[in-house]
């Protein structure tokens, strides 16, 4: 049984978020709180496993709470809930800097989307179920020669935290992750929470960033990521990261078929893309295009996924190669990624 | 009721509260700069925002959104708190409350001038000359423009031109892929118009280690940027419609360290000591009321258990239902009071009001609250809302004089609207004051005779106080001109009707040129009333007290009897008399007058005996037993009987 403490100064809120995470039979709310002073009091009284935590609260802000988590003897696993705004970013930033363990983008549209809570629920899961990693040495800073890319929208972050994890060492190649989320900085935060629980360094990615191998890079949130063609000193080729600001592909920016088109030009036959959850049709096209070069194509299987529109629009292109479950992804890229010799 | 529905109200109800939050602190914000105002407001606005966007009320979101970015601007100190800027706030605010009520009434909350509202809050960012940060300047989402790779390598028509002035290092090894490399990622992101030298000379190395590229694309300068600084780039230059953009020559190599967290402090948001009103728990009150029932429940048969341990005088068994007692009663004060809200709660509304007709009737007001904290039962103040605002709003449309003409009479040219609330025994008085020009009486005779109310003759018989009461008639208004506030002629008599029924009573005094006085007496609560238990044909009867007038002996020699119906005369009044036969049978022996009165018209009943005055709960009759003439309820005092009360106005209102 996992047990969680909901922080939320809006009795709305509170109610929606018990009632989504309680839809799980091995998740118990044993206790809400209604700002910071309060959620101080109740982590002492319930000793909860995880807390959601809202930001914005009178008497005592969830930023505040997390500095006070030196001085509590054992603090929850914390889910920051954050606002969808520039501000929230920031504020989301702040909190994964003192020590937020993950956040997640407080629910739109609950009636629309059946199994919101789908994500909250793997959040949850994921918090106390994949452990923080120690990477004790660093990647050797090479050029990286083959390259894996990553799509995923709405219910993309927990399967990430899964896939990462599951990878068990670094692989020879670098990782570029596509993910939608609103510009203003989620992507910081993203990156910093992944960063944690994967084998492989994981960073925001910055105009100019050359892939090396081993590395993970999560698109900046605002701009579309153009794989460009790169060439060491060495004369090695490889790739690098450029941002651009063009209008958006499919109302979202970056956009996977960005991403996955330039990759395909780029690293041709040694591209391997993968398509997780994602409504809409992003990515579709940009798959068919690395397949069209003889990169490699996996979609992960419908009962994984919280929505199916973009896998749908890449199985409908007839360019997929595996539809495999959430839990094989990670070794399958592994495997396929060390089949690629030079 | 489906989830979504429980969600539905939930929100509705707690979105009230935050935009009540909103309105309260927006008229705080106005007499002075309140950094708790502008927290509160923001917060508000936020947790609003946030809450319609889980719902889908998109509106809702829009505008909060849109709320929550000006007092963020406001809490950073870029944007000043204007009139002007208050009054788009105000509007925003109110329209906020519709689209409350529209989403309450199942609609989707999205009005017809909802873009007008977003852009008239979004006119106030940025101004001040301090922009937001670059978050505040992104461009409009466009919706799904084309296929992905739309700009490569068919630019769409209007994307910008740059001129790119690439020197590449001397120690560079191969110009040639160097420059072929760039060119490549710049066909990524735009579409190359022309390249200098040659592209074949370039491609072939024919160069001397600098070239230039024209290109049309909508990427952006850093894109370029970016590409055009790479390994072996010794300088370049990208230029933009004539503007030139040196880029410092990269590092051979740019390797990025990954270690390197990218990290900016984030700004703390200031430490806000926050007012909140106090907010406990939560009860819907339906639920107080059926524990209020259960709580009368258990008195009633405490009373009969106390009734029956008398007839076995058993001392523990008489010990123990003291102490059962005195818990009782502990509970049902105890009850009493958790119904009991402040009226500050309707109070906070007012200033707005005041403040907006005021505004529109070009009229100077100074409103003065006091006693908000005085607390009155829940169901009482649900229905006073609406006469006090009508009284309100009356005070300032008709009593207080323009600015100027108050001058003119040496008032100071700005109005006193008092209302203030105080606690006078059990009941709550409630006066609204103002220092206007008072009731003009002879208007008001004038306006009677007119509409046919009284004779002229009967006019001059009649003192300034019972002329006064003329404004309580249905129908009577003597506003001089018809404004939208009020002088439609439904108005004071709604406003007793309304009283009368939450059983209070209105009084005005008013003097000409001084100004008027309303005073609204209250009880405190509801639930329980005091009533008179008589006894007719030696049935038990109660009389809420505040119908009776007085009691008296009765003199049969006074009993007239005019038009077939028994009158009495009592001190020079002649009132019709009542002896309720017809509901508890012909009495042999009455010997008591009691003098009922509802609005101000009198009646007298005969009784047999008065038991004396006390407090009881009023409970509603059955429906099996359905509406009874003359009868509004029962009560059941601690003996268990079942006692009728008697309903007054169905008595005095009969012909």
């Amino acid at each position: 049984m996992i047990r969680v403490l909901v922080v939320d100064d809006s009795l709305f809120m509170r109610t929606m978020i018990r009632d989504m995470l309680e839809k799980d039979p091995e998740i118990e709310v044993v206790a809400t709180a209604i700002d910071g002073v309060d959620a101080l009091k109740k982590i002492n009284e319930y000793a909860p496993d995880v807390m959601t935590l809202d930001i914005e609260m009178p008497r005592m802000n969830g930023l505040e709470v997390l500095k006070s988590r030196s001085k509590a003897a054992a603090f929850p696993k914390v889910l920051m809930l954050s606002s969808l705004t520039s501000e929230g970013a920031e504020m989301t930033r702040a909190a994964m800097m003192l020590g937020a363990d993950d956040f997640m983008l407080k629910p739109k549209d609950i009636s629309a989307v059946r199994g919101i809570g789908k994500e909250l629920i793997d959040k949850v899961h994921n918090l106390v179920s994949i452990a923080y990693v120690r990477r004790v040495e660093k990647p050797p800073e090479a050029l990286a020669d083959r390259l894996v890319v990553i799509g995923a929208s709405a219910g993309g972050p927990p399967m990430l935290d899964v896939l990462l994890s599951s990878m068990d060492s670094p692989i020879p190649a670098a990782m570029v992750i596509t993910q939608h989320m609103p510009e203003g900085g989620f992507t910081a935060s993203l990156a910093t929470r992944l960063n944690r629980i994967s084998p492989m360094p994981v960073k925001e990615t910055e105009s100019g960033d050359v892939l090396l191998r081993g590395n993970v890079y999560i698109s900046k949130g605002g701009y579309h990521t153009i794989i460009g063609a790169h060439v060491g000193e060495n004369g090695m080729k490889g790739g690098r990261i450029i941002h651009s600001q063009s209008p958006p592909v499919h109302s979202v920016r970056p956009a996977v078929d960005r991403t996955f088109t330039s990759a395909a030009t780029t690293f041709g036959d040694r591209t391997v893309s993968v398509i997780l959850s994602g409504m809409g049709s992003d990515g579709g096209e940009g798959m068919a295009a690395i397949k069209q070069h003889g990169g490699k194509t996996i979609v992960c299987s419908e009962e994984d996924c919280l929505v199916y529109g973009m896998a749908r629009s890449a199985l409908s292109r007839n360019c997929v190669d595996k539809v495999i479950p959430l839990k094989q992804i990670g070794k399958e890229i592994a495997r396929v990624v060390a089949g690629m010799v030079n | 009721m489906s989830e979504l529905d429980a969600y539905r109200s939930l929100y509705i109800a707690e979105s009230r509260e935050n935009h009540e939050n909103i309105v309260k602190h927006l008229l705080l914000l106005e007499t002075e700069a309140s950094e708790t105002a502008i927290a509160e407001i923001f917060r508000s606005a936020h947790s609003l925002k946030g809450m319609s966007a889980s719902m889908d009320f998109k509106g809702m979101e829009r505008l909060c959104h849109a709320m929550e970015d000006v007092f963020q601007e406001i809490r950073n100190g870029k944007l000043a708190v204007s009139r002007e800027l208050m009054d788009s706030l105000l509007v925003a605010s109110d329209q906020i409350e519709a689209m409350l009520d529209d989403i309450e009434c199942g609609g989707p909350g999205i009005p017809p001038n909802l873009d007008d509202l977003e852009n008239e809050l979004k006119r106030w960012i940025g101004k001040g000359g301090i922009r937001g940060g670059p978050e505040s300047v992104t461009p409009p989402a466009a919706g799904d423009t084309s296929a992905p790779g739309a700009e490569s390598p068919g630019m769409p028509a209007g994307a910008p031109r740059y001129s790119l002035a690439i020197q590449l290092t001397d120690t560079c090894d191969n110009p040639n892929l160097r420059a072929m490399i760039i060119l490549q990622n710049l066909e990524e992101v735009g579409t190359i118009e022309r390249v200098i030298p040659d592209r074949s000379v370039v491609e072939d190395g024919e160069f001397g280690r600098r070239f230039e590229v024209e290109i049309t694309s909508d990427a952006g300068l850093d894109a370029l940027k970016t590409i055009a600084t790479t390994t072996d780039v010794l300088s370049a230059t990208v230029t933009e419609g004539g503007r030139k953009t040196p880029v410092p020559a990269s590092p051979p190599a740019p390797v990025q360290p990954l270690e390197k967290e990218d990290i900016r402090t984030a700004k703390q948001p200031e430490k806000v000591e926050k007012s909140r009103e106090v907010k406990n728990i939560r009860v819907d009150i339906s639920r107080l009321d059926s524990m209020m029932n259960l709580v009368e429940d258990l008195v009633i048969n405490r009373g009969r258990i106390t009734e029956i341990a008398r007839g076995h005088q058993i001392k523990e068994l008489d010990e123990t239902l003291n102490m059962i007692g005195r818990s009782v009663s502990d509970l049902q004060a105890l009850m009493m009071d958790i119904r009991m809200i402040p009226l500050s709660h309707i109070f906070n509304r007012f200033p707005r009001t005041v403040r907006d007709i005021a505004n529109r009737e070009g009229k100077e007001v100074e409103f003065i609250v006091e006693g908000g904290d005085t607390e009155l039962d829940r169901s009482v103040m649900d229905g006073l809302n609406d006469p006090l605002l009508h009284l309100i709003r009356n005070a300032i449309d008709h009593g207080i004089e323009r600015p100027e003409v108050r001058e003119a009479a040496g008032k100071p040219r700005k109005g006193t609207l008092l209302l203030s609330a105080r606690r006078d025994r059990d009941n709550v008085i409630i006066t609204i004051k103002d220092d206007g020009q008072g009731i003009h009486a002879e208007k008001v005779r004038k306006k009677a005779i007119e509409k046919g109310l009284i004779t002229p003759e009967e006019a001059q018989a009649l003192t300034r106080e019972e002329i006064i009461d003329f404004l309580f008639h249905p129908g009577f208004s003597t506003a001089e001109k018809i404004t939208d506030i009020s002088g439609r002629g439904v108005g004071l008599d709604v406003v007793r009707t309304t009283l009368e029924s939450l059983h209070g009573t209105i009084k005005v005094d008013s003097r000409e040129g001084e100004g008027t006085t309303f005073e609204l007496l209250l009880p405190p609560t509801m639930a329980i009333v005091n009533v008179m238990m008589v006894r007719i044909n030696g049935r038990r009867c109660a009389i809420p007290i505040h119908n009776v007038v007085e009691v008296a002996g009765l003199d049969t020699g006074n009993i007239h009897t005019i038009g077939g119906r028994e009158t009495i005369l009592l001190r020079d009044e002649v009132m019709p008399l009542d002896r309720l036969d017809d509901m508890f049978g012909r009495s042999p022996a009455t010997e008591i007058l009691v003098v009922l009165q509802h609005q101000n018209r009198k009646r007298t009943i005969a009784v047999d005996e008065i038991e004396g005055q006390q407090e009881v709960v009023i409970k509603p009759l059955s429906k099996v037993v359905g509406t009874v003439r003359g009868i509004s309820g029962v009560t059941i005092p601690g003996d268990g009987e079942v006692v009728p009360v008697l309903d007054v106005n169905s008595i005095v209102s009969e012909t």
